[in-house]
């Protein structure tokens, strides 16, 4: 698979590419926040993205959002050279993420948190058709009836599916899920883990960065490994349990349990 | 139901409509009633069937005779201040309530509309000196046209300056507006053939209704004309302020205000909502500039000075900002306590006004720090028992004989009653011996009602189920009156007596108010227990 993949790269845009990137660089001030990292994402893949802390993952992710400007290299987003676009432009065309903490509009109620990203879509829809959108996005996440609380009283768990609702509520081709697991309980990650399936099952290509190797491991179909902004690995879960380098810089002796 | 539940349930959302609605009807109805003689009002003569209307035409002539009112025109010329004071708050609300970018040089709209206005509406001459160039045209508009192109100018600076400045944030931003206004004020200072300097402009040319000069203000007719005007530009401002807030436009400046880098990473275009927010309350706030100059008739580099800026900021503070109404609330409580209260209590002295809004501003952050547009229940019908109280407290002693009229069939004593405070305690037992049923001749009593008391009636049972806390603080605040200007200050009120009266009742008012349920409850657990009808146990 991976072989192909490289051959259709060295051919120029393909529709079997989603995203590629080009020897990606991020330096702040001498540090190598992100540091000459080139890889390919191709459309419905599910990708775990691991490393130490510091390792650059939210970078990354900052990068190929826009929210960052890369110091060196290139984004393509189906053949698109994005690099240096805006945010809202680059959730226009099918990128969409979470940050690592939540951040939901906390004044706001469920519903209109789940408005936002309805609105630049269509900004001349119908208010029921807006509406009834946001409501299907908060049902998708099992939130519908908490619609009318303030986002501020909600919690945590509920927080994390609803930025996860905004986010599938771009309609994003590529989604960005920075620590989807985090400070959740068994039943709720679970919870999150079959929305991260069902959208997977769907067509989205989905990348996670994520601590819980546990929950990643089983999860992903391919593994990229960062540490101090280089890519050492990549592979499947097999593969990345069994790989020394990786073993050295992150997963220590526990790298059995994943293999 | 239980009736607490009752009492409770007056101050939800609906009975806020209902506020809102009664407000409405006041600034419509209210400056013509104190015009006009209510029986020659076509409209309300058919109603009240050519009788005298009776809740607003005893207010008004209770206000009158106990100095709180003063002249007539005047009170209409400050609702007619009151309201360019809300449409400027209300635009600062809608950039820095909803869009969250804090303005603190919004009075360089305001300021730059004034200008605009006048020169268009007095047909502007390009003849810059420096360059001696005269251009030789004159651009002529009726004044209405001057005053929305004046607004136009000044949204149109609003787009230059946020392309410039809305790259940065929060403390940055608010640098950076507040310096604005300045520039534009040495500018004014410098362009002297243009803004006349610091003597400013003057002329009746920027006057969509024709107005007399500045002192002919206070003839009736010409106050009212301008009112009308005032009340319908203020009218449609709000609204297209509201419409705007409560669509999804106003959704999206809500969520760049609550956080940026979320609402731009699911698609929103932060930075042209950005500037359209500014725009758009740039607009507004010129719209209030353009109306204020016509106001004064005057146009100077004044307007466009800080105090200004922080006037309608604590405007909104006060009142609750990202609401829209609570900048409304805020512009007529600060107007009317400057114009009505300070300025005659107070004559002379300089100052007062910040002075005060910065004692206002203190209380209401530290109490209801939303606002009180977003005060909670308890604290909503404490201020309004607090006006009651005061309200209550100037009109009853002003005028003999006038629930007694009403309630002489029903009274204890045949309602004979000399002394207001005697009249109060018997009006008031009756009420409550109404109000839970113990007297034998309500039928009688009701007999006697025609809907020209009726509204009277209703009026009365408010203020008397609250008389007797109205009576405490009868005696507080006339101690506390007397004590504070008479001996202290040593200043003789003379004519201003009602007005401080209802300004410290007010003041005391609100605080008992707002405590006495609490008082009640604690000594009622204390001393009683549970209250054997209620049979509920709140902790609190
Ligand atoms: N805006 C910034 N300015 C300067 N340094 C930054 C900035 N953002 C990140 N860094 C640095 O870049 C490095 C990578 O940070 P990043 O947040 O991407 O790590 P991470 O892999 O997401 O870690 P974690 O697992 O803890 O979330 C860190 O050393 C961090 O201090
Ligand atoms: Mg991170």
């Amino acid at each position: 698979m991976s072989l192909n993949t490289s051959q259709v790269a060295s051919s120029g845009p393909d529709e079997n590419i989603l995203l590629e990137i080009k020897n990606l660089s991020k330096h702040f001030e001498g540090l190598k926040a992100v540091d000459q990292v080139s890889f390919s994402i191709k459309p419905a893949e599910l990708i775990g993205v691991i490393g130490p802390n510091g390792a650059g993952k939210t970078t990354l992710f900052n990068l190929l959002t826009g929210f960052l400007k890369p110091t060196a290299g290139e984004i393509f987003f189906n053949g698109k050279n994005i690099t240096g676009w805006p945010p809202f432009k680059i959730s226009k065309i099918g990128i969409a993420r979470t940050f690592q903490l939540v951040r939901p509009f906390r004044f706001l109620d469920a519903l209109e948190n789940a408005m936002v990203p309805h609105i630049p879509q269509n900004i001349l829809a119908k208010s029921s058709t807006l509406r009834n959108k946001a409501i299907w996005s908060l049902i998708t996440v099992d939130l519908a009836e908490k619609k009318n609380y303030p986002a501020f009283i909600l919690p945590h768990g509920d927080l994390k599916r609803l930025d996860i609702a905004r986010s599938f509520a771009v309609q994003p081709r590529l989604l960005l899920l920075d620590e989807p697991f985090s400070g959740l309980s068994y039943e709720e990650a679970f919870r999150i883990q079959r929305l991260i399936r069902d959208a997977h099952e769907k067509g989205m290509s989905i990348v996670i960065v994520e601590h819980k190797l546990k929950i990643l491991m089983k999860l992903v179909e391919r593994v990229l490994v960062l540490d101090r902004g280089r890519l050492i690995g990549e592979g499947s879960p097999k593969e990345i349990a069994n790989n020394v380098e990786v073993i050295n810089a992150y997963l220590g002796t526990e790298a059995k349990e994943y293999g | 139901m239980d009736w607490r539940e009752i009492i409770e349930d007056l101050w939800d959302d609906v009975t806020d409509r209902a506020y809102y609605i009664f407000a409405v009807a006041i600034l419509i109805l209210f400056p013509f009633i104190l015009v006009t003689p209510p029986s020659t009002l076509p409209i309300l003569n058919i109603i009240f069937n050519g009788s005298r209307i009776p809740v607003l035409s005893d207010i008004y002539d209770f206000g009158y005779q106990s100095g709180l009112f003063g002249e007539n025109v005047w009170i209409i010329n400050i609702f007619s201040l009151c309201l360019i004071w809300a449409i400027f708050a209300a635009s600062w609300d809608f950039v820095t309530g909803y869009s969250g970018q804090v303005s603190f040089g919004h009075a360089a709209f305001w300021g730059f509309s004034m200008y605009v206005a006048y020169w268009v509406a007095a047909g502007f001459h390009v003849n810059i000196p420096i360059i001696d160039l005269d251009l030789g045209f004159r651009v002529e508009l009726e004044p209405l046209f001057a005053l929305i192109f004046g607004a136009l100018l000044a949204a149109l600076l609003a787009v230059f300056l946020g392309i410039i400045s809305l790259r940065v944030r929060g403390f940055y931003l608010a640098i950076i507006t507040l310096v604005i206004p300045l520039i534009l004020n040495s500018l004014a200072n410098t362009f002297v053939e243009l803004t006349g300097g610091n003597y400013g402009l003057q002329s009746d040319v920027t006057r969509v209704v024709p107005l007399p000069p500045l002192g002919d203000l206070f003839d009736e007719t010409h106050a009212l004309n301008f009112y009308i005007f005032v009340l319908l530009v203020f009218f449609v401002a709000i609204t297209l302020m509201m419409l705007i807030a409560f669509s999804r436009v106003g959704l999206a400046f809500q969520s760049i205000r609550e956080d940026e880098e979320a609402a731009e990473s699911l698609g929103i275009n932060v930075r042209n909502y950005k500037i359209l927010a500014f725009t758009l309350s740039a607009f507004f706030a010129g719209i209030a500039g353009g109306l204020y100059a016509q106001w004064f008739n005057y146009v100077s580099p004044t307007y466009l000075e800080s105090s200004y800026s922080f006037q309608v900021i604590i405007m909104c503070v006060i009142g609750g900002v990202g609401t829209i109404t609570g900048g409304i609330i805020g512009a007529f409580l600060l107007t009317i306590l400057v114009n009505v209260f300070l300025k005659n209590v107070f004559r002379g002295v300089h100052g007062m006004d910040m002075l005060s809004f910065g004692i206002l501003l203190i209380i209401t952050l530290r109490y209801m720090p939303y606002g009180l547009a977003r005060s909670t229940k308890d604290q909503k019908r404490a201020c309004v028992l607090g006006i009651l109280f005061a309200l209550a407290w100037i009109i009853i002693p002003s005028r003999e004989g006038w629930g007694v009229e009403l309630f002489s069939s029903i009274l204890p004593n045949n309602g004979n009653p000399t002394d207001p405070l005697s009249k109060l305690i018997s009006i008031s037992v009756t009420s409550i011996l109404i109000l839970i049923g113990k007297v034998d001749n309500l039928g009688q009593m009701l007999s006697t009602l025609t809907l020209d008391n009726l509204l009277t009636f209703i009026a009365l049972i408010i203020i008397f189920i609250f008389s007797i806390p109205a009576m405490i603080i009868f005696l507080i605040s006339e101690i506390i009156g007397i004590f504070l200007f008479e001996v202290i200050m040593g200043i003789n009120l003379g004519e201003a007596l009602n007005k401080a009266k209802f300004l410290i009742c007010v003041v005391t008012g609100i605080p008992f108010a707002f405590y006495l349920p609490k008082i009640f409850r604690t000594i009622r657990l204390r001393y009683w227990g549970v209250w054997p009808s209620v049979g509920r146990y709140e902790p609190d």
